[in-house]
Formats: C-alpha cells, sequence, structure tokens
C-alpha cells in the first residue's frame, strides 16, 4: 500500500506542474488511491464534507470577511497614513511604513494574500507616487505581507490548530512576538539598503497631523482590542470572536461613510468565493491525508523518523528543510494539512511545545508564499505592481534573509512563541 | 442562456443568504448567551450553513476560475500542448464530480433516517449539498471544455 501511494504521489508532483486546479489534484489523487486499494468509493465525499464539518475552522471565512470589509471601506488608506506619520520620516521612510502598516493590517486581517491585495495596493502605488522603484516597492510589500498570518488572528493557525489539536488562542498568541521580530529584521534590512541606495524620506508632519492621522485611523485601530479583547476575557470563542470582528469592522466601515449598505452583497459574495478557493483546498487535502494514513506512509516514515532523529533541535532543523523545500512547490495550506498528520506526533513524542512547533510550521510555510515556483504572495504582488512575476521574485530574494533569520530564532529559542501564552494562560 | 443567467443569479443569491446567517447566527449566540438563555442549536446549525457555504463557494470559485493553480510552467507550453493539458484537467474535474455526484446521492439516501442533533431536519439535508455542487461545479466545466472546442 505504501508503494502503490509512492507511485499516486509521485504521478501528483508531475501533474501539479500541468496547470490543473491544486485541489483537484489532490482529491484525484486521494480518490485514486482509494479506488487502487479496494476501499468503499462513499468515502471520497464523505470525507470531503466532514472536513468543513468544524466549529473553529468556520472563523476563517469571517476573518476573510473582515479583511474584505477593512480594504473596502477606506480603513487600509487610513492605517496606511497612520503608519507613514509614524515612520516616514526615516531614511527609507515610505518602505518602512509599508512594514508597520502590515504588522497593523496583520491584526485585522489573517492572509497574507488580503495584505498583498489589499493594504499592498496602496503601499505599491504611495511608493510609486513617492519616487521608489516598483520592484523594491513590490518586494517589501510582498515581504510584509507574511507577518499578516503570523500576527493574529491567522487563518493558517486555525488550518493548524484544527487538523494538530492545538489551541487557537495559544497559537494566535504564539505568533505575536514572532510578528514583531519579523518586522524589526525587516526594518533593520530596509534601513542597510536605504542608507546604500540613498533612499527617500518624508520631511517629519509634526504633532498635529501625527495626531490627526490616529484620530483618522483610531476605530480602525481599536479592532484588534475588540477582537483579543474578547477572546482572552473568555467573553468570546475565537470563532465568535471573528463574527463579532467582523460585524465591528462593518460597522466601522459604515461610519467612515466609503461604502454602502448596497455593496454588501458583492463584498459578501467575494468572501463566498475566497471561502471556496481555500475550503476547497482544505476538503482535498483532508481526503488525501486520508488516504495518507490507510496508506500507512506517516506511520512507516514517522517510525522511520523518531530512530533517525533523537533530539528536538535535530528534528525542528530537519522539519524546517522539508518544510522550506515543499513551501518553495506546495501551496501553504495544503502542505500543511498533508503533513501535519506526518510531522506533528514525532515532534510531540521528541517534547516539543506543540504550539512552538505549530508556530515555527506556519511561518517557514509563509516565507514559502514568497518562494517561487510556487508563491502565491508572489503572484498577487506580480498582478498588484503590475511586474513581471521574475522581476518580483528578483527583487524580493534579499528579504528572504531577515525572515529566516527569525524562523531560525524561534526555532532555537522555544520561550519566543511560548512565554506569551504562557503567561496570558 | 436566460436559465444560465437565472441559475448564476440563484446560486449567488444561496450563497449569499446562506452566509449572512452563517454570521448573524454566530453573532446571535453570544448575544443570547449574555442577555438571554444560551441557544443550544446555533452552533450545529452554523457548522451546517458553513459546509453548505463551504461548496456553494466551491462552484463560485470554478465559475470564475480563482481555484489556485501552477501556471507558470504550463503557460510556456506549445498551444497544441495547452489544448491537451487544458482538456485533460477538465476532464479529470468532470470525473471527479461524477464520483462525488453519485456517491453522494448514495450518502444523501444513507442518512435520511439519520437526525441532527438539535435540529427539526436529518442529516440528508446537510449531505444534499454534495449532488448539488458536483452538478454545478461538472457542468460548469463541461461548458468551459463546450467553449474550447468552438474556439
Amino acid at each position: 500500500m505504501t508503494t502503490l501511494m509512492l507511485v499516486i504521489l509521485a504521478l501528483w508532483f508531475v501533474l501539479l506542474f500541468t496547470g490543473a486546479p491544486i485541489y483537484a489534484l489532490m482529491a484525484l489523487a486521494g480518490a485514486a488511491f482509494i479506488a487502487a486499494a479496494g476501499i468503499n468509493p462513499i468515502s471520497v465525499p464523505q470525507k470531503l464534507l466532514k472536513a468543513a464539518d468544524s466549529f473553529p475552522l468556520l472563523a476563517a471565512p469571517m476573518y476573510i470577511l473582515m479583511g474584505s470589509l477593512m480594504n473596502t471601506s477606506g480603513v487600509t488608506e487610513r492605517i496606511f497614513r497612520f503608519a507613514t506619520v509614524c515612520v516616514g520620516w526615516w531614511k527609507g521612510g515610505l518602505c518602512h511604513a509599508n512594514i508597520l502598516g502590515s504588522v497593523i493590517f496583520a491584526g485585522m486581517s489573517g492572509s497574507a494574500v488580503a495584505d498583498a491585495g489589499g493594504i499592498g495596493t496602496i503601499e505599491i502605488k504611495a511608493m510609486q507616487d513617492a519616487g521608489y522603484d516598483t520592484e523594491t516597492a513590490a518586494a517589501v510589500t510582498a515581504a510584509s505581507a507574511t507577518i499578516g498570518p503570523i500576527i493574529p488572528p491567522s487563518l493558517p493557525m486555525i488550518i493548524y490548530g484544527v487538523s494538530a489539536e492545538a489551541s487557537i488562542g495559544d497559537l494566535f498568541l504564539g505568533g505575536v512576538v514572532p510578528g514583531l521580530l519579523m518586522a524589526v529584521a525587516l526594518m533593520i534590512m530596509v534601513r542597510a539598503i536605504a542608507l546604500r541606495r540613498n533612499l527617500p524620506r518624508v520631511p517629519f508632519p509634526g504633532a498635529r497631523d501625527v495626531w490627526l492621522a490616529f484620530k483618522g485611523a483610531f476605530w480602525a485601530l481599536l479592532c484588534p482590542v475588540v477582537l483579543f479583547g474578547g477572546m482572552m476575557s473568555g467573553y468570546f470563542t475565537a470563532t465568535e470572536s471573528a463574527a463579532v470582528a467582523a460585524f465591528y469592522a462593518l460597522v466601522v466601515g459604515l461610519g467612515y461613510g466609503e461604502f454602502r449598505v448596497r455593496d454588501l452583497p458583492r463584498i459578501v459574495l467575494d468572501t463566498v468565493e475566497t471561502t471556496g478557493v481555500m475550503m476547497a483546498l482544505v476538503m482535498s487535502a483532508a481526503l488525501l491525508a486520508y488516504a495518507l494514513s490507510l496508506s500507512r506512509l506517516p506511520q512507516n516514515f514517522g517510525g522511520w523518523l523518531t530512530q533517525t532523529v533523537s533530539s528536538p533541535i535535530m528534528y525542528l532543523i530537519l522539519v524546517n528543510v522539508i518544510l522550506l523545500i515543499v513551501g518553495c512547490f506546495m501551496e501553504a495550506i495544503a502542505a500543511m494539512l498533508i503533513l501535519i498528520p506526518i510531522l506533528v506526533p514525532p515532534a510531540l513524542a521528541l517534547g516539543i511545545d506543540p504550539i512552538q512547533f505549530g508556530v515555527v510550521v506556519v511561518l517557514n510555510l509563509m516565507i514559502g508564499t514568497i518562494t517561487p515556483p510556487v508563491g502565491i504572495v508572489l503572484f498577487v504582488t506580480a498582478r498588484v505592481a503590475n511586474l513581471p512575476f521574475a522581476a518580483v521574485v528578483r527583487a524580493t530574494l534579499p528579504f528572504l534573509w531577515p525572515l529566516l533569520a527569525v524562523l531560525v530564532a524561534i526555532t532555537f529559542v522555544p520561550a519566543l512563541t511560548t512565554w506569551l501564552p504562557g503567561v496570558m494562560r | 442562456m436566460t436559465a444560465l443567467r437565472w441559475a448564476r443569479g440563484a446560486l449567488h443569491a444561496t450563497a449569499v443568504t446562506l452566509f449572512v446567517l452563517m454570521v448573524g447566527l454566530v453573532l446571535a449566540q453570544v448575544v443570547a448567551r449574555k442577555f438571554f438563555e444560551p441557544l443550544v442549536w446555533s452552533e450545529e446549525l452554523a457548522r451546517y450553513l458553513f459546509i453548505w457555504v463551504a461548496f456553494l463557494g466551491w462552484v463560485v470559485a470554478t465559475e470564475r476560475r480563482s481555484h489556485i493553480a501552477i501556471t507558470q510552467l504550463s503557460e510556456r507550453a506549445s498551444p497544441r500542448l495547452q489544448r491537451v493539458l487544458g482538456w485533460s484537467g477538465d476532464i479529470g474535474i468532470v470525473v471527479l464530480m461524477v464520483w462525488l455526484l453519485w456517491f453522494g446521492m448514495k450518502l444523501v439516501d444513507n442518512n435520511r433516517d439519520v437526525e441532527t442533533v438539535t435540529l427539526f431536519f436529518n442529516y440528508a439535508v446537510v449531505y444534499a449539498v454534495l449532488p448539488a455542487a458536483a452538478v454545478a461545479i461538472g457542468g460548469i466545466t463541461i461548458a468551459r471544455m463546450r467553449e474550447r472546442l468552438d474556439q
């Protein structure tokens, strides 16, 4: 059975590059195994549907809704304006503002794609207008978009939590420190580039303008407070807080008067579409993961792994290497769903903290969203910036280093991910 | 053509309505717990609505061609090879959808007597989205294959 699965997986990997939807290839690979192994074919639709039957997972579409509400209601412009008055007067100021804007937006959106396609559009345009070359603007946007799913809320962490049975609240908190570290690391990189290339700065706007920008963004800045206040105080569950925050975003958006109730059906339909894209992957990956577990491939691999690797640190390094390679070729959510059943049990057996492991996996795969050939954030950024894919890839490569440095840090120092959840518990 | 437009409108309206119901239900659950009696059935119903939303979203994403695919390599292939690849991908999707339709209907049938925990309908209602979505996705894909034939 293991051999059959390996053959199917090899075939699947080749077919990935034919341009067919990834979900269809995963579902067909799972179905092919089920057919060839003589398992009841009714399990195909059953496993697909069961993968969607989860209350925690329901938080995902609500975060998607919140992100699109924020993006269409002019909230993102206000956030970027606020970020610009805060750090725009540093050398290479708009690059810093881009990163700070992503950090703030990360507190109300859970996906790197939403960041690149939403606030990223505004950031790139503002940077072009200020005389930055489009490549640099696109690269900083793509690199800082990866902070989105590390600072809570986070779609990948919800999916990780659901499929690895880890606490989503703890994963969210575990991402806060690494997310801020990513921002600092990227800013150090930007500073070095700004000094070398003598990038422009905006004059300091004065305290009055800072205050005005803060006031303009105030209700938007309060969104993460609503989100986490409710969740941490135990008032609502993660899913409920997502619904409350989406509702809050709606009220703020209507309050700012930049969209009308008439626009809502379109925004909701777009959210349904994005949910469909995500869930087609989630459900198909669950089917493939089921077929994998039947083939005993994960069990055999896990057994071999625990025999070969005996120290937690060695295991984490190995996992990082595997994920960095996988992240180049696979979409993050699909990769996570297929690899979690394989990688998590040995990690727990070695005594690695499940929260640290979760954040390491998610951060690693978010770096995968900006590595070619399959880098979903690179695709989106290239489209938004109207640049060829290869140009964005080339410009983004140097920014991988600061992100990799943070990955190394959280791999070797568990406290960076486990301290905050421990304090808040 | 009008029938198609009607079907698309109905799909969009259903998807949006179910999504809004789902979010509204989770909000109502919070309000009810804080100020009134906790709702015992809201979480289960929200879960089933989400299953429907997920599959309907799958259909909408198919209609709008927004499912994630790796196209960098195939876009560089010769037009002839691209046609072959496009056809094979579509055939794969249709095969999958026929599978989902056939066995999805069986699942609906098997669950006619399985009651939900707190709600008035049985589990067949939840499973009914499978054949419905399979017909829609299969139909859109077949229509796309016919378009390709005309080109």
